[in-house]
């Protein structure tokens, strides 16, 4: 009995030591999680993928008794594009209101 | 390189453009932040709005925001600069003329026919009395104010100055009021188009400017038919009708937003005679303006040099 005691424990031993290591070995092998883009890469801006981006919250106005009344409105649904970069002066035209 | 951001707000469309990268990009959220969080506060068509709520406290004091305070007193001191040609409370009248609901509207469904006037509610905004110590305001009974124009100003003047804080050179640009801080470092001025005030898709003329604030008023954008006469938005406090003026638009180019808006305005009901000399006491501001023939008139820029400009952009 005494042997076999002393070999399933080398056994038992052995085998957590190895998996151990096997997935010690994996792990290191295996594909980077993605990160986000990043744009000290050097990489060209028109190569980067866009990110989305959350337009700021409105300022709250406490500086008065009304507070921010009237700040938020539904009327208008806010676009969310982010800002698009031009190599070319925008046009500037004036009319009227 | 510029980032240029466009959304709508105010009932416009916004471009706000600023020069560099990654702290441009923050400006521009900034800027359009301070933007949609000030739209509403000063609307007359937005019944909760601070404006709306001080109109409908006439006759009583009634206390407001810095930023309204700040916005009353540059009106007070401007209504008193053009002789009361600028006037806030011209408001009753643009009601009895028809414009009592948002342009859209009033284009699809037309004006009803004039109301008699209401003596009670025809006042002159010199009358407004201000508490700026205890923060308040009273109208008298009666008197109603719109804002709209200068409040747009006001407005955008202040992105401007939020998004200048980010970067050397940026513009702000909302329905035609534009505020161009600094220059871009790959270019030697900003370009500028005016319209056509009656085919806005044709450019009468093409200026290059410095760091300047730019309006324009025209009596045919806003312009809409009650019975058989045509009205138009731009009511002269002396008639408390449409303005008759032989301009059809004003463009001012202005140290800030806020003088370019009133003086676009007061400079139009003005018109060709006496125009000149209300410019002069702003030495400061230039004008461009189109004649109902379609000329042009310049004061503060060379006409012979917009004409060079113009050929040479529209090369």
């Amino acid at each position: 009995m005494r042997p076999m005691r002393i070999a399933l424990r080398f056994w038992l031993a052995a085998t957590s030591v190895l998996s151990f290591l096997a997935g010690w070995i994996m792990l290191a092998h295996s594909p980077k999680p993605a990160h986000s883009v990043s744009t000290s890469a050097g990489a060209p801006l028109a190569a980067l993928a866009p990110m989305s981006m959350l337009a700021p919250l409105a300022p709250l106005d406490l500086s008065g008794p009304l507070g921010n009344v009237g700040v938020a409105s539904p009327q208008f649904p806010l676009q969310q594009l982010p800002p698009r970069v031009s190599l070319q002066m925008p046009f500037f035209s004036t009319g009227g209101s | 390189m510029m980032q240029v951001l466009e959304f709508r707000a105010m009932n416009t469309r916004v471009l706000l453009a600023a020069d560099g990268l990654e702290r441009a990009r923050s400006g521009l959220w900034a800027a359009r932040g301070l933007i949609e969080g000030l739209e509403f506060r000063f609307s007359r068509f937005v019944g909760e709005s601070e404006l709306s709520q001080l109109n409908a406290s006439a006759g009583r004091w009634r206390q407001v925001s810095p930023d309204l305070m700040d916005l009353l007193q540059l009106s007070l001191g401007l209504h008193v600069e053009t002789g009361g040609l600028f006037d806030p409370a011209i408001l009753p009248d643009l009601k009895r003329l028809g414009y009592d609901r948002s342009m859209d509207e009033l284009r699809d469904r037309g004006a009803e026919l004039p109301a008699a006037r209401d003596r009670a509610k025809q006042h002159v905004f010199g009358r407004l009395e201000v508490d700026r110590a205890a923060a308040r305001v009273r109208l008298p009974p009666g008197m109603e104010i719109d804002l709209g124009g200068i409040a747009k100003g006001w407005i955008v003047q202040k992105a401007a100055d939020v998004l200048h804080s980010y970067t050397a050179a940026c513009a702000v640009s909302a329905g035609g009021d534009i505020v161009f801080k600094g220059l871009p470092i790959d270019a030697r001025y900003w370009p500028l188009s005016i319209e056509d005030p009656l085919d806005p898709t044709r450019s009468i003329a093409a200026l290059r400017l410095g760091p300047s604030a730019v309006a324009t008023s025209s009596v045919v954008k806003r312009s809409w038919k009650q019975g058989e006469r045509l009205r138009h938005h731009l009511i002269d406090p002396r008639t408390r009708e449409s303005a008759e003026t032989d301009w059809l638009s004003v463009t001012v180019l202005a140290p800030d937003m806020a003088l370019a808006e009133v003086y676009a305005k007061a400079l139009l009901i003005a018109g060709g005679l006496e125009a000149p000399a209300l410019a002069a006491q702003r030495p400061e501001i230039s004008y461009v303006a189109v004649e109902s023939g379609g000329a042009l008139v310049a004061s503060g820029v060379n006409l012979e040099e917009i004409r060079e400009q113009s050929l040479a952009i529209a090369q």
